[in-house]
């Protein structure tokens, strides 16, 4: 009975102490702009849909922050995963693109904000598309080009490598056994190369789904945004405040950490026979 | 009468990483004929899993021919089927998926393959673990899901590279019983590869000693005991001696 209630406690007691921690310290320190209380941060999380800053609500901001980084991950992950699947299955395109692809993965995502801007300026899918009014300008306005290559550059290396990996380490009994049995190139690559490469392929987009939220921060602060919930954050500290920098925070975390969870779901779902192999 | 599967002069080099030259095959001519049981047996280093993953078509001779009915082998080829030492079942197919694998890429449609499948699951008692994943088997079980995943191919020729090496000594001498079983129900032409003396003996028609550094053909001996073959029939014990003898011989 003790040890049920301890594994039932284990992973909250940590947050627990943290809050706990603080809201004492905010207490003590008295003040909202360096520290706003529990109970601020806690109303502006319980009523998601109210208004801030005039700036819409929380979970709005949330929304259009979701939207755009899956329009940039998702072409992320149609541009890496072929790429990947070509760069792991053949050496020759493997040695041709590695250092090429190589030069450009070091460049932090935020470092290419600048060129970006110069490229697309406040571009954004309701310019390319030529609506210039009504309620689909109002939403399509807010993909901008910038932003979406942003999360575009973070959420594509990760999906790209781990697809290589995937590829490229299927073992060789594996590939041996089904050539044996005369299986085609297109079989091979059907049957044996993308069922084996799966699971690494999931993981690959899992971390790159995590890289694109974190990227979304720095894009959404780029010149042009007026909404998002990296946006909030920015404006709501030149307003000074930061009860609302901390919920966005905590939104951001939330989220993320949701995302995560659904892609684990995932791999221990349809890809357990990779850990119980081993 | 031509040989199913002939090697003359077959030579194989590797070169290590350090560009030094070694000579896994040196010369190695011999003739498998149609339905017969040949185990190719030496020591380590002799050279048989590289004569027989170049017979199968996953390696490429330095020298020398490799004839199928006459003609040369060009790459792997349904007629000649083979079973690995590894465990080789894919890992996230069920087991019947795995069996069906061959027919599979050779278009069978879904409902005859999966019914041929568990035929040859039936055959190798493995029908109640249709459905299981390989990681749920034991070695034993693994090694016999590959044999009818092998077998549902329809190869002419079963190349079976130390199929019982991974096992234990107990599981090790059932599976040699029941391949036997198998092979006298519908003979196919098998070539064995193994280390074992007892095992050989055992299981062929002919057996084919090789010595190691470089890999040569030292002797080819016929085994004369009848089938089903027990390993207290008469001559049996002589014979290890002979080829134990003759190994010994061989080995630096």
């Amino acid at each position: 009975m003790i040890q049920r209630t301890g594994t039932f406690l284990a992973p909250i007691l940590a947050p627990l102490v943290f809050l706990v921690l603080w809201n004492f310290i905010a207490v003590n320190v008295g003040n909202d702009l360096i520290l706003p209380g529990l109970d601020q941060v806690s109303d502006l999380l319980l009523y998601p849909y109210k208004d801030v800053i005039s700036m819409g609500s929380l979970a709005g901001n949330v929304w259009i922050s979701l939207v755009r980084v899956m329009v940039g991950y998702l072409w992320a992950a149609i541009l890496a995963i072929p790429l990947g699947l070509a760069m792991g299955a053949s050496r020759k395109i493997y040695s041709s693109l590695n250092l090429f692809l190589g030069l450009f993965r070091p460049i932090p995502p935020l470092a290419w904000v600048p060129l970006v801007l110069a490229w697309f300026g406040v571009a954004s899918f309701a310019t390319l598309l030529g609506i210039e009014e009504g309620d689909w300008y109002i939403w399509l306005n807010n993909l901008k080009l910038s932003m979406l290559f942003i999360i575009f550059i973070g959420a594509f290396y990760p999906i790209l490598s781990n697809t290589i990996y995937g590829v490229s380490s299927v073992p060789k009994i594996l590939i041996e056994s089904s050539r044996v049995l005369g299986a085609s190139r297109t079989d091979m690559f059907c049957k044996v190369f993308l069922p084996a490469a799966a699971p690494s392929i999931v993981t690959g987009m899992r971390v790159g789904l995590g890289v694109a939220w974190m990227c979304l921060v720095s894009a959404e602060m780029l010149p042009g945004s007026i909404s998002g919930v990296g946006y909030l954050i920015t404006h709501a500290y030149t307003v000074a405040r930061i009860d609302v920098v901390v919920a966005g925070m905590v939104s951001i975390g939330v989220v993320g950490a949701l995302l995560d969870w659904i892609f684990r779901v995932l791999e221990v779902r349809y890809f357990s026979w990779q850990r119980l192999s081993r | 009468m031509t040989p199913l599967l002939e090697t003359s002069n077959l030579r194989k080099d590797f070169k290590s990483d350090h560009g030094e030259v070694f000579c896994a095959l040196d010369g190695v001519d011999f003739k498998v004929f149609d339905k017969e049981f040949v185990c190719l047996l030496g020591p380590s280093g002799c050279g048989k899993s590289t004569w027989l993953r170049i017979v199968a078509g996953l390696e490429v001779a330095t020298s020398g021919s490799v004839l199928y009915k006459g003609s040369p082998v060009k790459g792997p080829g349904r007629e000649r089927g083979m079973v690995f030492q590894e465990y080789s079942l894919l890992p996230w197919r069920s087991v019947v998926e795995n069996v069906a694998l061959g027919p599979e890429v050779h278009g069978m449609r879904f409902e005859d393959r999966r019914e041929l499948a568990m035929d040859y699951l039936a055959r190798v008692g493995l029908e109640k673990f249709a459905e299981a994943k390989p990681h749920e088997l034991s070695g034993g079980m693994r090694q016999r899901a590959a044999i009818a995943r092998a077998l549902a191919n329809d190869p002419d020729v079963l190349l079976m590279d130390e199929p019982f090496g991974a096992l234990d000594a107990h599981t090790r001498v059932l599976l040699q019983k029941e391949l036997l079983q198998i092979w006298e129900k519908n003979r196919k032409t098998v070539v064995f590869v193994t280390h074992s003396v007892d095992e050989a003996i055992y299981l062929a028609d002919r057996i084919v000693v090789m010595s190691a550094h470089p890999g040569r053909v030292v002797e080819t001996i016929d085994v004369p005991f009848d089938r089903p073959r027990s390993r207290s029939c008469k001559g049996f014990g002589e014979m290890t001696e002979r080829v134990f003898e003759l190994l010994e011989g061989v080995q630096v």
